[in-house]
């Protein structure tokens, strides 16, 4: 009997001492979840804040219906009204570039004017705006492609058609799922593929230099910007920090969250990137805020989450 | 069995557990194995609508170069099965965009599919079937899908400089009225020239007798507004035979074929469309005001022998004032029409409900419109191999109408407004409204009639039709569909004893009603198949047949002592008036087939016949047979034209042969008929009715046939950057339906018989220019039509003959050589001066006639020559035709960005009008008003005036051409400027679509014509009396405000 009461205590001691452990484990672990091209910044970033934060786990969700439970998600175009919830708000962190790129040995580069494609073209050959009250009123481009680009309600393609002034569904073409990794082995098997990708994907972060394989679509495109399309990446992202570039969208990235569900890790977390963390933007191709843009961030943080300092 | 039971019994059982467990060690190996098998990559995927972000169902998901697929289910999910990835997934569905998906990886995905509103684009509704626009071999057009959106309460208006071929003329301003529509010009000198209307593929002709009780001295309400043009998705217009032939013995005008709006897979849609405008006449007639007037009642009266009406200083008090009549009847009125929609469905059930609202006040006051409607179209496929569906269209039209038509006992209003003379006031001092003119023209006050009197005129319509259609085996589809259409017209008239037209008779009420139903059964047969990859075959047979009949009653009573049940309560008049019933019907059994085949999308060949036997015509005629057949030939599509293909997209020639008929008369005009006669007996104060033939048989009574030859060019260059269809046509109609006028000794006036022929040849040009694409965007539509009419024959060696009506002549005649619409009268020549001897010159009034009347042109006599004598025997002529020379439509279409402009012109050029109204508003007599500039008349001192003497016993007031008028104009039809806002700022309010819009209709007219509108059809249905202008509702320009929002 005494035997069958000590195995009784013991069972609840375990079963207590996990829930304990479990609750635990919680509060140190972090997750975050989002678009998937911005992963590489957000890993390198993850690993460094663990440098100097050992207690706190923070974990990339990769699968699908996790944005709903991370309390970081990350954004990488400019959100609809409906897309936020009314306690959300967005800390943006970084920004990134999309270049057009295609297959090294398109033949499109024999039929492309020298100076290279200005914004018009550039809108020709990717976008399709269908006139419904006039049939057979489809634009179509002089240049032969085959347009790859993400869903429709990617954030890179949002942020593709956004810039030119359309919305995603004009975008020609065929579509990729996944990652935007993926275009680039799109265009890669495809002779005449073309998409538009960001840097960090673009080129080897390691080397600076363009991915084999791949070429740059020629632009038309001012003096002092002229050596982006031919320089590695740290020139690239050196140019596109100084110039606005009609051709080349850049749009801003950052990390949304719930302000009904503030913790201190998330905010000390969000404070480290927009100040330590900012460094290694660059390094994984991405490019930095403007100073007072990231100031901005950096003030809103400190009052949303003044009460938790 | 026992080795069955080795694998799945409870081994226990079995002896030899040893057994047992070598087979149940069997049995694992195999579902590994298995499981190896099934080792597949599991791709889940949601498909949603981009704009709405609801599920689409029914969305097929094939894997390109792979066998397997999917469908979307009911939430918009599916899911597919691949061995590895990368896979490229195909997505499709009706009315979305397709799309070609790449999966890297095998976590679910979301596909949104963007809608792809053009997909009718490229399909053409023709007779029984549709078909693609790059296979036509006929001559068929489509109304652009913006025209439709400017199209009135109506939709034919929008027909107008939107179709080459099809001359369309607004036959009254009122509201809820017609348009005469002609395609290829007109056939037929008696019979109908209208086209045949298909609705859903219900067949009906535009018949404005089935919407007139003949209770009302009003125009008819045209039958077809009770058709909501929001509801209609696309208007096809079929004009050569071989398009029409498969129509038969109703295809010879041309075919409108109607499609309303259908619900889509997937798409969950509420549309709104909501307007609001200001309508105000678009001219006034510029007539004589209060002292003008008078000093014409004065000199006319002055040489008359009278004394003047007016003293001097009466003159001069009246000055310029005076009652302004077409002011004070005219007025800016409202339109406003709203309508909402629901479209959409599953994969297996498609709907499409929708209601409508139209209030239209008339610019001529006491009159309105208003239409409400009410849609339903519901499609579902009960299996894989069966679909059945419904369409059911109902309205019901209100108007409240002005009296027409210059008919005993009651006044047009229009002419009244332009005859009574300015010194009349509206009201006297006591407040009560002027009774009549108190002048010689017996012209009733038009204000109190408007406002008094009661004309109203109520349609209810419901159009339905019933299908099902079985898939016997792939390509073969069996289809059968049951229709109705059900007019019911009720008039209600009632004119008070206060006005001038109910006076005489103390007050007059009269209520009529028709009901017309219509039933259709329609069973046909498509086989639709590819052999050998290079020809394809469509063919259809069929078997339909159909039946009208149509009833009407009209009871009136007069003397009423006071006007509060006005026509509620007949008896109650102290007079009952005679009752009318009458009945007529019809029907129509046809046999159709048609042969669409083509080689390698490059050659075309389509065969069609029909064969029809109809009630209408004569026993030994009943049947008829209509072929047609049509040849075309894709020379873009030939291996020798690749070298230009950069240059010329698209190069079709087409020709075309076949016979249609027309047997659009009023039925049982081949039998012999009695009619009722009154005639005295005794004292002769009693009459009795008796029976007396009136008609006699004609059992050879068949068709006009019209035999139509079409040869087309389609032609695209540069990408299709420029369209241009140019078709070349000659169309002879036979054996037309006239109502020629028997000797007196046959005991009969006339009868119906085949007599004549008519031709109209032509050339039409539709040109499509895309000038600017981009963020602005310019195309240009040019439509250019050209029809020559002339009769070739009478029969019976007649050569011509004067349009009578009521026994009067009017100014029109029939004349072999000539085309139909040509004006006949005498050629005026001036007017008699003081210094001509008039005793010897040939004029009409032999003893009446003085200086300052028209002298006429002595053209012939008795032996050919000039006889110094002015008859009408010999010296009438030809004055003018109604026939254009050519009619144009011209629109340029803009966009920048979001925005949207659109202008057109519409125009005819080289018609004339013979003017009845200006005839009348040019009398010098004093008796009623006149046309501004009538002051300047001849007198002794004056010559040269502009018009002949004043003078009240003016003896005859001939047709002559000095009332042709040059018809031509050029019209801003439409200028409408929109504002789409960009999907991505609707979408965060849940909107798909949202547009706003302003349109102005009729805002300019060019033209030297002084009557109300050039566009002028008086006598609507008669194709010998087009272009004569008597009386009609004036046109108005609207300025309309709107918008447009789905979600």
């Amino acid at each position: 009997m005494k035997r069958s009461i000590s195995i009784k205590y013991t069972t609840l001691l375990v079963v207590l001492l996990s829930l304990f452990a479990i609750k635990t484990n919680a509060q140190e672990t972090l997750t975050i979840s989002g678009t998937k091209f911005t992963y590489p910044l957000i890993e390198k970033w993850i690993s460094e804040y663990a440098k100097v934060h050992s207690g706190l786990k923070i974990t990339l969700v990769q699968k699908s219906g996790a944005a709903k439970v991370a309390d970081l998600n990350i954004i990488a175009h400019q959100p609809a009204k409906e897309e936020l919830k009314e306690n959300q708000e967005i800390i943006y962190a970084g920004r990134f570039a999309l270049l057009p790129a295609t297959n090294q040995h398109n033949a499109i580069f024999g039929t492309l004017p020298k100076k290279g494609l200005n914004k018009k073209e550039v809108d020709k050959l990717f976008f399709e705006v269908v006139n419904y009250d006039d049939e057979a009123k489809v634009e179509n481009s002089k240049f032969t492609a085959t347009i790859y680009s993400r869903e429709n309600q990617a954030c890179s393609s949002i942020a593709l058609a956004g810039y030119f002034g359309h919305v995603s569904s004009e975008i020609r073409g065929k579509k990729v799922t996944g990652d935007d990794i993926y275009l680039l082995t799109a265009v890669k098997k495809d002779s005449i593929g073309l998409t538009y990708n960001n840097l960090g994907y673009l080129y080897d972060v390691n080397s600076r230099k363009l991915k084999d394989g791949l070429a740059l679509l020629p632009l038309d495109l001012k003096r002092d910007a002229k050596e982006l399309l031919t320089g590695d990446l740290d020139n690239v992202i050196a140019t596109l920090e100084k110039n606005k570039i009609e051709t080349i969208p850049v749009e801003k990235f950052g990390f949304i969250y719930s302000q009904q569900n503030e913790r201190k890790e998330v905010s000390d977390f969000l404070r480290w990137v927009l100040s330590d963390g900012q460094k290694f933007n660059h390094e994984e191709g991405f490019l930095n805020l403007d100073k007072e843009v990231l100031a901005e961030q950096a003030n809103r943080l400190n009052e949303k989450f003044l009460t938790l300092k | 069995m026992t080795k069955l039971q080795l694998f799945w019994g409870n081994y226990k059982k079995f002896p030899g557990h040893a057994v047992c467990k070598i087979g149940i060690l069997f049995l694992l190996t195999l579902l590994l194995n298995l499981t190896g098998y099934a080792q597949q990559v599991e791709i889940r995927g949601k498909i949603l609508d981009e704009g709405s972000k609801l599920s689409v169902i029914g969305a097929t998901i094939k894997l390109k170069g792979l066998p397997g697929g999917a469908v979307s289910n009911v939430d918009g999910d599916f899911q597919v099965n691949v061995k590895a990835l990368p896979v490229t997934l195909l997505v499709s569905n009706i009315g979305y965009k397709y799309q070609e998906i790449d999966v890297y990886e095998a976590e679910p995905i979301t596909i949104f599919l963007a809608e792809d509103q053009n997909r009718l684009s490229s399909v053409v509704v023709v007779g029984y079937g549709t078909q693609k626009r790059s296979e036509l071999t006929g001559s068929v057009s489509s109304l652009p899908v913006d025209k439709l959106k400017q199209a009135g309460p109506s939709f034919e208006s929008a027909l107008q400089g939107a179709i080459s071929g099809v001359q369309v003329t607004q036959t009254s301003g009122a509201p809820g009225s017609g348009v005469s529509i002609r395609i290829r010009g007109g056939n037929s000198i008696t019979g109908g020239n209208d086209p045949l209307y298909v609705i859903d593929g219900f067949p009906i002709y535009n018949n404005s007798n089935e919407s007139n009780a003949g209770a009302l001295n009003s125009q008819a309400i045209n039958p077809l507004s009770s058709i909501n043009p929001g509801d209609i998705e696309s208007v096809d217009v079929l004009k050569d035979a071989s398009a029409t032939a498969i129509y038969g013995s109703r295809g010879a005008n041309g075919v409108v074929i109607i499609t309303t709006k259908k619900g889509k897979a997937g798409v969950n849609k509420v549309t709104y469309d909501g307007s609001l405008g200001v309508q105000t006449a678009s001219k006034k007639i510029d007539l004589l005001n209060a002292k003008e007037w008078a000093t014409l009642k004065n000199d006319a009266r002055a040489n008359s022998g009278k004394a003047p009406l007016f003293s001097a200083a009466q003159l001069d008090s009246l000055g310029s004032a005076g009652t302004d009549w077409q002011s004070a009847a005219l007025r800016s009125a409202t339109i406003q029409n709203h309508n909402l929609s629901f479209t959409g469905g599953n994969e297996k059930t498609h709907y499409s409900i929708s209601t409508g609202y139209l209030k239209q006040d008339g610019i001529l006051i006491g009159t309105d419109f208003s239409r409400f409607s009410s849609r339903v179209s519901l499609d579902s496929k009960i299996s894989n191999k069966f679909t059945v569906g419904i369409n059911l269209n109902g309205s019901k039209s209100d108007a409240s109408q002005a009296s027409f038509g210059n008919v005993q006992g009651v006044g047009d209003n229009i002419l009244s407004i332009l005859y009574m003379p300015p010194t009349v006031p509206i009201r006297t001092k006591t407040g009560a409204y002027t009774f009549a003119s108190p002048y010689e023209s017996a012209v009733a006050n038009p204000i109190a009639t408007l406002n008094l009197a009661t004309n109203l005129n109520t349609n209810y319509r419901l159009l339905g039709t019933i299908y099902g259609e079985y898939k016997i085996i792939e390509g073969l589809k069996a289809k059968v569909l049951f229709g109705t259409d059900i007019l019911a017209n009720k008039q209600n008239r009632y004119l008070p004893s206060s006005l001038y037209e109910g006076a005489s008779v103390g007050g007059i009420a009269t209520v009529g009603s028709k009901f017309t139903n219509r039933w259709l059964n329609e069973n046909t047969l498509t086989y639709n198949k590819t052999f050998s990859d290079v020809h394809n075959v469509e063919a259809l047979v069929g078997l339909t047949q159909e039946s009208s009949k149509s009833e009407g009653v009209i009871a009136s009573s007069q003397g009423f002592i006071n006007d509060i049940l006005q026509y509620n309560d007949l008896y109650s008049g102290s007079t009952t008036n005679k009752s009318y019933s009458s009945y007529s019907g019809y029907s129509l059994l046809s046999y159709l087939g048609r042969v669409n085949y083509n080689y390698k999308q490059t050659y075309f060949l389509t065969a069609s016949v029909r064969r029809d036997g109809t009630s209408r015509l004569g026993v030994n005629s009943k049947w008829g047979n209509f072929p047609s057949a049509a040849i075309a030939w894709k020379v873009n599509k030939e291996s020798f034209f690749q070298p230009l293909s950069e240059t010329v997209s698209n190069l079709k020639l087409r020709f075309g042969a076949g016979k249609t008929g027309n047997s659009e008369i009023v039925p049982y005009q081949s039998l012999s008929l009695l009619s009722v006669y009154s005639y005295p007996t005794g004292s002769g104060t009693t009459t009795n009715a008796g029976y007396a033939p009136a008609r006699v048989a004609n059992p050879d009574l068949k068709w006009e046939t019209t035999a139509q030859y079409d040869g087309g060019i389609d032609l695209g260059l540069f990408k299709d950057r420029i369209n241009l269809i140019f078709d070349a046509y000659y169309k002879k109609t036979t054996d037309l339906l006239l109502d020629v006028q028997l000797p007196y000794t046959s005991g009969f006036a006339s009868a119906y018989e085949n007599y004549g022929s008519v031709e109209n040849k032509g050339i039409e040009l539709g040109l499509n220019t895309e000038n600017f694409k981009g963020k602005f965007g310019w195309n240009t539509n040019v439509i250019f039509s050209l029809n020559r009419n002339k009769v070739l024959s009478l029969g019976n060696g007649l050569q011509s003959y004067v349009v009578t009506l009521s026994g009067t002549n009017t100014a029109a005649i029939v004349q072999v050589g000539q085309p139909l619409g040509s004006f006949y009268g005498y050629k005026a020549d001036g007017v008699f001066k003081s210094t001509d001897n008039i005793s010897t010159t040939p004029r009409i009034d032999q003893t009446g006639t003085k200086p300052g009347d028209v002298r006429y042109k002595d053209i012939s006599g008795p032996n050919g020559k000039p006889d110094g004598i002015i008859s009408q025997a010999y010296d009438r002529a030809l004055i003018g035709n109604a026939q254009p020379k050519f009619t144009f439509g011209f629109t340029n279409n803009f966009t920048y960005a979001h925005f949207d402009l659109s202008v057109s012109l519409s125009g005819s050029i080289g018609n004339k009008i013979y003017s009845n109204i200006l005839q009348q508003l040019q009398l010098t007599t004093g008796f009623q008003n006149g046309i501004k500039g009538l002051t300047d008349h001849w007198t002794a001192a004056n010559e040269n005036a502009q018009y002949p003497r004043a003078n009240e016993n003016v003896p005859t007031t001939p047709n002559s051409d000095l009332y042709v008028y040059d018809g031509s104009y050029v019209r801003l039809k439409n200028i409408s400027f929109g504002y789409n806002f960009p999907k991505r700022i609707v979408a965060k309010l849940k909107i798909s679509n949202l547009r706003l819009y302003v349109s102005a209709q009729n805002l300019k007219t060019w033209t030297s014509y002084k009557g109300y509108d050039p566009e002028v059809n008086y006598y609507e249905g008669n194709s010998a009396l087009q272009g004569i202008d008597y009386s009609a509702y004036p046109t108005a320009k609207t300025v309309t405000g709107g918008l447009s929002v789905t979600f």
